[in-house]
């Protein structure tokens, strides 16, 4: 019986095991500009606006004369996408002003994002903006109706290894901010999808509403490389 | 394996379990302080069991924190969600939306090509505003609602002729060079006055609608700037509610009222019209499994119409002009009959040329009531095995016509040619028609449709390259029919009917024993035969979609919509018809009793063919997209339509042409009729058309889509609401261009944000406090330029005496002119078309120009925006100020010349699309 004790005490004293820390929270400086250009306009995030001019005198859908559709793709699963959301949620919640106790719980709290696993895939978000409140809905009813299986042969993550990789899981949205997340796999038998001798990675989604039939959006390799590492 | 012992320690230390290969911390639900969360976290059970722990923890990514952070820590940025998507704040609880408002009026306005100068534009002001409302109530619940708005007064300008004051008391004196000829003599009146006696009692109480000039010119004496009002208001609410991950709910519901006040010629007939248009719509979305979707859907939309004269309701005031033989059946009908005049202004609702028909429609213009239900069942279920995507779809839908009421012909309509005196109000003062019309029963109609269709379609994903789409739809469309036993036809229904034919009631035994097995209330057979193939593909040689091909073949049905089918339902003998009384050359009708006065009325017959079938397009379509660059693309599109058994309505018991002056009625084929208009599917469309486009989505500073249109589209049809083909005999004489498309139309629209502001490319850095004032700016437009629409020169009225209008002169030349030729006094050769030779010895009966065979001027239209965006607050509150130019450089875009051979006006034109006009708007977006 004194085997399980010991080894209980032993584990007691050993470090925790896993990303239980807080890492280097550098993006905690970022100012709010920085994490939005993060989420908006970084290697890993794309925004796709399709236009419409309505014609004739008056307004347009609720006063709208330029119909804006606008996706925004993020690769959630590259931690840099992460921190930003982390950032904006910071800065939301009033986090420079916080007293250090607060400042470490609120730090736990925003571990599970941070933290998310993604070893095994490729997350790709998207959200979906219209000054067309119809079209909004729409395209918002479109995200809610789909699952992984209906989405399969009209979702695809490309990169030069792999052409067209099969969608893995699909998220709806809950969320505006996020939006609907598709999910694919970082290796195909065995070897990776993506490597920093490709030229880039595109996702692809046909058949949506907003689009003009379908969005198409390629992110470039080389910008993701961070160091030596490629984060995707 | 891990021995219990293990596991039972990890449980004592807290927040420790062991991840899909890492250990991960699991927060405890709800103590604090909590994770990252999503509203909801239940995922399908079919999910959670196939997929990963590490997976449902990538759904669970949210922004919202639950713990006591909203409390303290300063202040909260309200900006999350709108740093994130940069429109405006869309967070849970909060109300989000906009309020607009447009406004025109005619100080802003340029003046049009034909308005006189030096006079001040007609009155007009425009007002369009809305508000529009939503919120995320709770991660499951979203609202929304909208309120537009619109108030237009427009003066308008109608200029017409009107009789003089003197006129009115019989005195033609001013008629110089013209004798009025005494019908009842033939000899002139004496210094062309007519004697007071002679005025003719019911033309005498019709005398106080002609208004007396006000105006100089001899042509057009009168002007009329009543002005015409509109407003409109309409509201809007939807809701989408998540039941659960697999249920999902949308409604939607809107009701919009209009009322409408339209201005006519003369002051006593503009037109009052009531409309409100109702909709519903229900969606629910059931995921039964990943690969198992149903949809169902349920829509209702009704639309009220009430049309009525200015003297709707005042009881008796048909009566008390002494017609014999016409009537209203309700106050509602009341009015005053429509008195056609040629060459002066009308008694009757409109604004434009009337073409001497029979006259319902809009010249009767009121009462023109209809209410239009429909209800519509959709279901739709999506079965994804494999590289299969299998759709199967139902719909069923009812539409109904209540009460509808289109013809205000039974207070009659009596034309005057002043054929008998010489001048046409001459004709009416003395009381001799050459024609009326009146209509008799009921004409209230009462229509059902009730349409199914089954679908079947899968999409399969043969490889990465190639995507193979083949669908079947069956659809059962029996055409409308009414509720009443109220429809009769003539039988047979022939273009010569002979004269031993007859009416019978659809349904009745005596239908039955001739053969006809329509049901009761039903007008034609129900066409069973509505088979809807397609197939498509899509092949990307690269497998990567910048290259797409794409090539389809389809049948598509149309179905008949009630506009087409209500005057041919319900119109005939004993039900409810129409009456034509006419001598065209002996002054033998009397106003007083114009169809007892001469030889017995002619019943008209309006039927449908009972054989009708249901219109079906094959389409076919090539086309080839290509992107290029970061955000271009361009599209090369082929697309061929050919249109099998097109409506039309056409004219049968057509008497053969004949000189001027032999009666119509006895030389029909039927002469116990009158002119039979047959809606049958007998006409053809066809159209090769080329699209070409290039774009280039919205990146950076602009969006860009040009898009070039090739059309050629050729038809013998000419629609189901007028049927004046040249020579009924001969349709494949009508076979010519279509006369509702531009053959080539180039249309640019474009949107740029200036490059100035912080990070771009103009810095406003120094502008310190005030750099809003320079950033925010955009510019966007809409150019088009498009050929003219197809039109050809006609004889005006009936030359060839065979009752039916849309004559055509003969063509000498091409008649087009050079564009340095063309002017708005000569714009197309006038002098290549001629006049048939209608009264010789070796008449000719058919002019041999063809229909649609020149185009309208081109038009030319650029239309700028010009917008200021300013951010008004931190969570994205925008002020949106925009002057937009309609027709920014004024081109003058001319309308069709005149066509009528013979006319002064014939190649001359009067008319001009919208001058420049200038729009300010305001919007704020919350």
């Amino acid at each position: 019986m004194i085997t399980p004790v010991l080894l209980g005490i032993l584990l007691a004293f050993l470090p925790e095991a896993g990303p239980t820390k807080f890492p280097s929270n550098f993006f905690s400086s970022w100012p709010r500009e920085k994490a939005v250009q993060m989420l908006n306009a970084s290697p890993w995030a794309r925004q796709e606006t399709f236009t419409r001019v309505i014609s004739g005198v008056g307004s347009g859908i609720s006063g709208e004369k330029e119909i804006y559709n606008t996706f925004y793709i993020r690769l959630l699963s590259a931690r840099p996408i992460r921190e930003a959301y982390a950032r904006i949620q910071q800065i939301h919640y009033g986090y420079d002003r916080m007293s250090p106790e607060a400042k470490r719980s609120f730090d736990q709290a925003l571990l599970p994002n941070l933290e998310m696993d993604t070893s095994q895939w490729i997350v790709v978000s998207v959200s979906f903006r219209s000054n067309d409140p119809n079209e909004e809905s729409r395209v918002r009813r479109f995200f809610q109706s789909q699952t992984a299986r209906t989405l399969k042969n009209k979702v695809y993550l490309s990169t030069p290894i792999c052409p067209q990789l099969e969608l893995s899981a699909y998220f709806p949205p809950r969320e505006e901010s996020v939006g609907a997340k598709f999910i694919f796999s970082r290796d195909l038998n065995g070897a990776p999808v993506l490597t920093k001798k490709c030229d880039n990675i595109t996702f692809e989604l046909l058949e949506v509403m907003g689009a003009n039939s379908r969005l198409r959006s390629a992110f470039s390799v080389k910008p993701m490389i961070v160091g030596e590492e490629l984060v995707f | 394996m891990t021995k219990p012992w293990l596991l039972a320690l990890i449980v004592l230390l807290p927040s420790l379990t062991q991840g899909a290969g890492t250990i991960q911390v699991e927060q405890e639900e709800p103590a604090p302080p909590a994770a990252v969360t999503a509203a909801n976290q239940e995922l399908p059970s079919e999910l959670e069991e196939s997929l990963p722990p590490d997976l449902k923890k990538i759904d669970s990514f949210g922004m919202e924190i639950k713990g006591p952070w909203s409390s303290q820590g300063g202040p909260r940025d309200e900006s999350i969600a709108l740093v994130v998507n940069p429109f405006s704040v869309r967070k849970r609880g909060k109300i989000y939306g906009s309020i607009y408002e447009y406004h025109r009026n005619d100080s802003f306005d340029a003046r049009n090509f034909f308005d006189p100068v030096g006079e001040p534009l007609p009155e007009f002001k425009r007002n369009q505003f809305g508000l529009s409302m939503g919120a995320f109530i709770n991660g499951k619940l979203k609202v929304f609602g909208s309120y537009d708005g619109l108030r237009i007064i427009k003066g308008s300008t109608m200029l017409s002729l009107v009789p003089t004051p003197q006129m009115k008391q019989g005195d033609f004196s001013v008629l110089a060079g013209k004798n009025l000829i005494d019908p009842a003599t033939g000899i002139p009146f004496p210094e062309n006055l007519i004697p007071q006696s002679r005025i003719h009692p019911v033309s005498a109480k019709l005398l106080p609608l002609f208004p007396d000039p006000n105006r100089e010119d001899p042509a057009r004496n009168y002007v009329s700037n009543q002005p015409i009002v509109n407003n409109n208001n309409t509201i809007s609410a939807r809701v989408d509610y998540e039941f659960s991950s697999r249920t999902k709910f949308f409604g939607n519901y809107s009701i919009g009222d209009s009322s409408r006040f339209l201005a006519s010629y003369l002051p006593a007939f503009g037109t009052t019209t009531d409309d409100r248009r109702q909709t519903v719509s229900l969606d629910l979305t059931h995921s039964f499994s990943p690969n198992k979707v149903l949809n169902l859907s349920a829509g209702f939309n009704r639309d009220s119409t009430i049309q009525l004269s200015q003297q709707a309701f005042q009881k008796g005031l048909l009566d008390s002009l002494g017609i014999e033989g016409v009537s209203v059946l309700d106050p509602i009908d009341e009015g005053y009959p429509i008195v056609e005049l040629i060459g002066y202004a009308s008694l009757k609702f409109g604004r434009g040329f009337s073409g001497g028909g029979f006259g319902g429609g809009s010249s009767g213009g009121s009462p023109n009531i209809s209410v239009q239900n429909n209800y519509s069942f959709k279901t739709d279920y999506t079965y994804v095995r494999g590289k299969h995507t299998l759709a199967l779809g139902g719909n069923l839908s009812f539409r109904q016509l209540n009460g509808n009421r289109s013809w205000g012909t039974r207070r009659g309509q009596f034309n005057f040619s002043g054929q008998f005196s010489g001048d046409a109000f001459a004709d009416f003062l003395l009381g001799i028609p050459y024609a009326a019309v009146r209509g008799i029963g009921s004409d209230r109609a009462d229509l059902r449709q009730r349409l199914w269709q089954l679908s079947i379609k899968d999409e399969w994903k043969i490889n990465r390259n190639l995507t193979v789409s083949m669908a079947l739809a069956y659809d059962y469309a029996p055409f409308l029919h009414s509720i009443h036993d109220n429809v009769s036809l003539f039988y047979p229904l022939l273009f010569e009917p002979p004269r031993h034919g007859e009416i019978v009631v659809t349904g009745s035994h005596r239908a039955r024993e001739l053969g006809l097995k329509l049901g009761r209330g039903q007008a034609a057979y129900t066409d069973k035969n509505d088979w809807q193939p397609s197939l498509g593909l899509a092949y990307s040689p690269f497998g990567n979609n910048r290259l797409v091909l794409r090539a389809s073949y389809r049948i598509i049905h149309s179905t008949m919509n009630y506009r087409q089918a209500q005057n041919s339902i319900g119109r005939n003998y004993p039900f409810f018809y129409l009456e034509r009384a006419e001598s065209p050359t002996r002054p033998d009708l009397d106003l007083s009793r114009p169809f007892a006065s001469a030889a017995p009325a002619a019943q008209t017959i309006q039927a449908m063919d009972p054989y009708l079938r249901n219109p079906y397009i094959q389409q076919r379509e090539l086309s080839l997209q290509y992107e290029f660059l970061r955000s271009w693309s361009l599209e090369l599109t082929y697309e061929g339509r050919k249109t099998t058994r097109l409506f039309r309505t056409m004219p049968a018991n057509v008497p053969l042409p004949a000189g001027f002056g032999n009666p119509i009625q006895e030389r029909r084929p039927n002469p116990a009729y009158g002119r039979f208009d047959i809606l049958a599917s007998s006409s053809s469309y066809t159209s090769d058309e080329l699209n070409a486009q290039l774009k280039r989505r919205l990146t950076g500073a602009f969006s860009i889509q040009a898009a070039f249109v090739w059309n050629k589209a050729i038809s013998d049809g000419w629609g189901w609401g007028l049927a004046n083909p040249s020579n009924p005999r001969n349709t494949a004489a009508e076979r010519s261009m279509w006369g509702f498309q531009p053959p080539k139309q180039f249309t640019l629209n474009y949107i740029l944000d200036l490059p100035v502001g912080r990070g771009k490319l103009l810095s406003t850095a120094w502008a310190g406090k005030f750099s809003q004032l320079f950033e925010g700016w955009r510019i966007s437009g809409i150019t088009t330029i498009m050929d003219g629409w197809p039109f050809h020169p006609e004889v005006f009225g009936d030359p060839n005496n065979d009752g039916v209008w849309g004559d055509r002169p003969n063509r000498l030349g091409s008649g087009i002119l050079p564009s340095s030729g063309r002017s708005v006094d000569k714009w197309f050769e006038t002098s290549h078309f001629a006049m048939p030779d209608f009264a010789g010895p070796n008449p000719q009966w058919f002019g041999n120009s063809g229909r649609n065979i020149l185009l309208t001027p081109a038009e030319r239209s650029w239309d700028i925006s010009v917008i200021k965006r300013t951010r008004v607050s931190s969570d994205g509150n925008l002020l949106e100020f925009r002057v937009q130019f309609f027709n920014a450089f004024n081109h003058a875009n001319f309308q069709q010349p005149g066509s009528y051979i013979g006319a002064p006006t014939f190649g001359v034109i009067s008319n001009a699309d919208n001058a420049r006009e200038i729009e300010v708007a305001i919007k704020y977006s919350f």
